[in-house]
């Protein structure tokens, strides 16, 4: 336990999460179009934030690992993508839910919520990939290749869905945010910001360990 | 210039090798063509939703048919341990990464092309902008599959279960590309009143001119380690 | 996926559009925040004990 400075930063953010949902559920305006759906935003965006940023991080570490070949380039890209993908998911879901309410179908091809699930799909399967390479130094090459070519792809998902889209209809309009709203979304974005960052310091030494064991066997 | 001549030196063996296992490529076009029969079927045998869905029937079985052919050569080259003697050679990998991705290319667009009149007959659709353009969206939409198909092949072929890990890397990559190419492929047949083909063909070609250098970039990473 | 899946299948019960204030919504969303946070914490907990981090 000793040296573990992310329990600390993650504690923090845990309560800060903790802080920032409660103001958002009890002490925020409701929204005015979207009712109490729209308290859905408070971890929502966080949330998206957060997928974002680590996608961003698995490319910038694969990126490190095929120009300098550190391992902790490797850890950094693994954690970040595995943490990725779990955020991608609940963006996915809690973007569902949400559109439930408000347009009243459980998936709308909305470019936002569909490039988000072409990205979680991207990345499950860089997933996979890890998984089916035995040697490390393979798996590191081949998954940080597989990591740039997604990354680069994404603003090409997003283009092509809108584009799409717009030829059948407007995109959904976006409403004015309360200050009060705002301080509570500033809250959750650094707590959550925190949460991901012992998740991926915490995957990274996990990652670590599972390397030394496989150099040492 | 050295780059181009090391690419047509691969392609020629490309070329040669699609040529030699010739009835895999009759088995490639025939599983197309297949593809299209089953989606007569799903589509309820509906004319008019056929004739309005069959650009995007062409492309999901371009998209099938290209799980087949892109781990055909790698495949075998793999089992032989083919890589390692051709990077013995003094060519340089983005040479191979070209030489395989054009020779990828022209196996998918020559498996377009066979599609094409099954489209006419089957699902009733005729060019109404005429077989030049068609054909341009052909080429652009395989050359958009076949850089990352070839790259993701390369990978797929050495890891374990190739077969799942190829369409699995893939699919998603090429998303955008089926979008845009479809896009294109149906204004092509249903006519283009407000001239929309010229922007489609222009996603279809970013996306080639980003995943073919990247992948040239990067190809050299995969097969060397 | 198995999220999504699973998370359709707890919303069943849902009503569907502008019958509410979209409570229910609003709690089924937080719910699934709550189970991933606390479920990846959870998982590196277990996985960093096994490989003794």
């Amino acid at each position: 336990m000793k040296g573990r400075w992310e329990l600390i930063v993650g504690a923090v953010g845990g309560l800060g999460l903790l802080a920032g949902s409660a103001l958002g559920l009890w002490w925020a305006p409701q929204e005015r179009f979207m009712l109490e759906t729209g308290r859905i935003l408070y971890v929502h965006v966080p949330t998206a934030w957060l997928s974002m940023i680590l996608f961003t991080a698995a490319f910038v570490g694969s990126i490190g690992w095929l120009v300098k070949r550190r391992w902790g380039f490797d850890f950094l890209s693994e954690a970040s993508v595995e943490a990725g993908v779990v955020l991608g998911c609940l963006l996915s879901v809690q973007g569902s839910i949400w559109a439930h309410w408000t347009w009243n179908t459980w998936w709308a091809w909305d470019p936002r919520l569909t490039s988000v699930a072409v990205m979680v799909l991207s990345f499950l399967g860089i997933l996979a990939l890890r998984s089916f390479v035995d040697d490390p130094e393979k798996r590191a090459t081949w998954s940080a290749t597989a990591t740039i070519v997604a990354w680069v792809n994404v603003p090409f998902v997003y283009l092509c869905v809108k584009w799409m889209r717009s030829l059948h209809q407007g995109q959904s309009s976006v409403a004015n945010i309360d200050p009060d709203m705002g301080k509570v979304l500033l809250l959750n974005t650094v707590a959550v910001t925190l949460v991901a960052i012992y998740f991926v310091v915490t995957r990274w030494r996990i990652a670590n360990a599972v390397h030394q064991r496989e150099f040492t066997e | 210039m050295e780059l181009i001549l090391e690419s047509r030196a691969v392609l020629a063996k490309e070329l040669l090798h699609v040529w030699r296992a010739r009835a895999r490529l009759v088995a490639t076009g025939t599983f197309a063509l297949a593809t299209l029969l089953l989606f007569s079927f799903a589509g309820g045998l509906n004319d008019a939703a056929l004739r309005e869905n069959s650009a995007g029937y062409l492309w999901i079985g371009i998209l099938l048919a290209s799980t087949l052919a892109l781990g055909e050569g790698l495949r075998v080259e793999t089992e032989h341990n083919a890589i390692e003697m051709l990077l013995l050679l003094p060519v340089s990998p983005a040479a191979i990464f070209y030489g395989k991705a054009i020779g990828n290319l022209l196996v998918l667009l020559l498996v377009g092309i066979v599609m094409l009149p099954f489209l006419t007959v089957l699902f009733d659709a005729t060019p109404t902008e005429g077989v030049g353009p068609l054909l341009l969206c052909l080429f652009a939409g395989s050359a958009a599959i076949s850089a990352p198909g070839t790259l993701h092949a390369t990978l797929a072929a050495r890891a374990r279960s190739r077969d799942v890990l190829l369409p699995l890397l893939l699919f998603p990559l090429v998303i955008p590309c089926v979008v845009a190419a479809v896009q294109a492929t149906h204004l092509v047949y249903a006519g283009d009143p407000m001239d929309q083909l010229g922007s489609w063909l222009g996603v279809l070609f970013a996306f080639c001119v980003v995943h073919w250098s990247v992948g040239g970039l990067l190809y050299s990473r995969v097969v060397e380690d | 996926m198995i999220l999504l899946s699973l998370s359709a299948a707890f919303a069943q019960g849902m009503p569907a559009m502008h019958t509410d204030d979209g409570t229910s919504h609003m709690v089924w969303a937080y719910v699934a925040t709550a189970v991933v946070y606390l479920g990846y914490t959870a998982f590196l907990v277990v996985r960093g004990h096994q490989e003794k981090v």
